[in-house]
């Protein structure tokens, strides 16, 4: 059932919707109403997915001059190219003349691209090269002001291109803050870092983007519920004992991350993700500093976020009953859709350095695991239909019905701010705890209020 | 009498006997409806222990790309033991995904058998639309693909030796690939 919503449009329900949300967040409140609202999602698409800091590919998707593959910010397409120097530029698809797409696969190589209704031509850096009967059709024209437009800020970490669309934003690195530090953990243990397996595997979910982001950040407590199934079955060690062996990592502007105390559980050998001896040996931890080291040593970060919608998992699991574990890498997105839809795209990785038989194992725990018949995964899938369908119900709205994100507030539950970290951010531990919860929302809305993080 | 089914503009050593044909059509007529039954187990019994059952990633791309399907991409390569636990989960009561269990119903049509360099052995082109009926009230989900599957057959029955699936799209509509194909 898919019931449109029956609020009426207006700015003034939106902000004060928002404010409520700023206002309740921290005490461990979140209005229902903002998971399946076109309202809402309309003023996401202008006032985050515009003015934040997006994904938008891996480097290694885009190695050659003229590589390009089609992606999204937000609902809008883009492309994003190698250019002829090299250079990664992020171009709206669409033809400045009328709109059509000028690219119209997902991926490829091209110098130029040239719209397919009238034919004007850009260049893969977005430069408006020319069209048809030029100097009949305009004599002159003003090459510069007809270009594709064209990401103002892009920039690379760690293979890892994002996308700003507004000029006077924060750099990326001020934008990542504190969580840069942590994705260094994840991505940077070898000089030659990471590179995806394959394209993304890609699914439609009925579910808000926001959920997928916010569980991701953090949350250890549905493990052991929505996942049993795969413990039941042998594929993954008893999750009792789970929720009391949790990290939440906290960072600013929405940024999460979530550790299992793998050095509780495992004992040495399950130090760095369990990662093998020969793996281990390879790593270089000298490119880390003392804390991040012992962190992704004895605590590692196993799943995150950064916001507004690029999460990651890193998990060990069997490639198939019975086969030594592999430890597999996916970055996903929860690409919104509309109001409480989204697209799911998840890419599985490799250490540059690993043979084929290595990141083939990888690949296959990792699909097995978190791809879209993933054994973990699909159960996601599901459970997360359901705040939408609370979104629009207009009993919940009457009621004014808030989800309950209180864990590991003051009196509830056991967690705590952990005082004597010395990392970034902050540390709030064991779990089970929902500050990352708290801190994803409140970010969310001083970000819909307008504060460009 | 020794009927023989065209199976396309005929060739030498293309021709499938009309018995084949039948058993082929036989085989997958009642494999769609074990799944559609939700009888796992005994569809797990047409399966070979060295069955390959895959689906691989599709992108849009351009008419003469060589990339329609990447190399070495998949969404889904199973072997028989990650088969078997995918039948075990539906057993715990806690397969979120399918709780309640879809009701699916496949239509299997365009079949097109080739023979193999194996006698006993065939290759076959069949496509599939899969309806999914999911939770309580999600209706609608459609799921066309295309399947080439290699099947054997021998007195005791048929097996399937490996399937590759062809999804129609490169983004599926359907939350998850929770169910056989």
């Amino acid at each position: 059932m898919d019931l449109t919503p029956v609020s009426p449009a207006s700015p003034s329900r939106v902000d004060a919707l928002v404010e409520r949300v700023g206002r309740d967040a921290p005490r461990g409140l979140v209005p229902v109403d903002i998971f399946a609202d076109q309202d809402i999602f309309d003023a996401e698409m202008d006032r985050i997915f515009t003015r934040g800091w997006i994904f938008v590919a891996f480097e290694s998707e885009i190695p050659d001059k003229g590589d390009f593959v089609q992606r999204k910010i937000g609902r809008d397409a883009v492309i994003v190219t190698r250019g002829s120097r090299g250079e990664i530029n992020v171009l709206a698809n669409f033809c400045r003349h009328r709109g059509s797409r000028v690219c119209n696969t997902d991926q490829g190589n091209a110098s130029h691209f040239r719209c397919p209704y009238h034919g004007w031509v850009f260049k893969n850096n977005g430069d408006w090269i020319g069209a048809p009967d030029k100097s009949i059709a305009y004599g002159k024209i003003d090459q510069k002001e007809w270009g594709l437009l064209k990401a103002p800020k892009v920039e690379s970490f760690l293979g890892m291109i994002f996308a700003c669309l507004d000029a006077e934003g924060p750099t990326l690195a001020e934008y990542l803050g504190g969580a840069a530090w942590m994705v260094r953990g994840i991505m940077d243990l070898h000089p030659d870092g990471m590179a995806v397996i394959a394209p993304p595997d890609r699914y439609h979910v009925r579910a808000d983007w926001k959920t997928g982001a916010e569980n991701f950040a953090g949350d250890i407590y549905h493990v052991s519920v929505a996942h049993n199934s795969v413990s039941l079955v042998d594929l993954a060690p008893s999750f009792a004992g789970l929720n009391d062996l949790g990290f939440n990592y906290i960072f600013e502007n929405g940024h999460g991350f979530l550790g299992h105390d793998f050095d509780k559980m495992f004992g040495p050998d399950g130090h760095l993700w369990y990662y093998d001896a020969g793996m281990k040996a390879r790593f270089d931890l000298s490119r880390l500093d003392d804390t991040l080291r012992e962190t992704v040593e004895k605590y590692p970060p196993v799943v995150g976020t950064i916001f507004p919608n690029l999460s990651f998992i890193r998990y060990f699991g069997e490639p198939s009953p019975g086969k030594p574990p592999a430890v597999y890498t996916s970055w996903r997105q929860w690409q919104p859709a509309g109001p409480g839809k989204m697209e799911l795209w998840s890419w599985q990785m490799k250490w540059t350095f690993q043979t084929e038989e290595e990141a083939a194992a990888s690949y296959a725990a990792g699909q097995y695991g978190f791809g879209s018949a993933g054994m973990f995964e699909q159960d996601d899938t599901v459970v997360w239909e359901g705040a939408p369908d609370a979104a629009r119900s207009a009993w919940a709205r009457k009621e004014k019905a808030a989800f309950n994100i209180q864990m590991g507030l003051e009196g509830v539950g056991q967690q705590k701010r952990d005082m004597d970290w010395t990392g970034p951010g902050e540390v709030w531990r064991p779990g089970p705890g929902e500050p990352h919860a708290r801190n994803f929302y409140a970010a969310w809305a001083r970000m819909m209020q307008g504060a460009s993080q | 009498m020794n009927a023989v089914v065209e199976t396309r503009a005929p060739r030498a050593g293309q021709r499938i006997s009309a018995e084949v044909h039948t058993t082929l059509v036989q085989f997958l007529g009642y494999e769609a409806r074990l799944l559609d039954e939700g009888r796992f187990d005994e569809w797990l019994g047409l399966l070979d222990e060295g069955i390959v059952y895959e689906i691989p990633i599709r992108l849009a791309v351009t008419r003469h790309a060589p990339d329609q399907y990447p190399a070495g991409a998949y969404r889904l390569r199973d072997d028989l033991a990650m088969i078997r636990k995918r039948v075990e989960r539906t057993t715990t009561g806690e397969d979120w995904s399918e709780a309640p269990p879809s009701r699916t119903v496949r239509n299997v049509g365009s079949i097109d058998v080739e023979p193999t360099a194996q006698a006993d052995e065939f290759i076959v082109h069949s496509a599939v639309i899969v309806y999914r009926e999911r939770a309580v009230e999600q209706h609608w989900d459609l799921i066309p693909l295309r399947r080439t599957d290699r099947v054997r057959i021998a007195a005791e029955g048929c097996s399937l030796l490996t399937r590759r699936i062809f999804l129609a799209e490169t983004i599926v509509k359907t939350p998850n690939l929770g169910i056989f194909l």
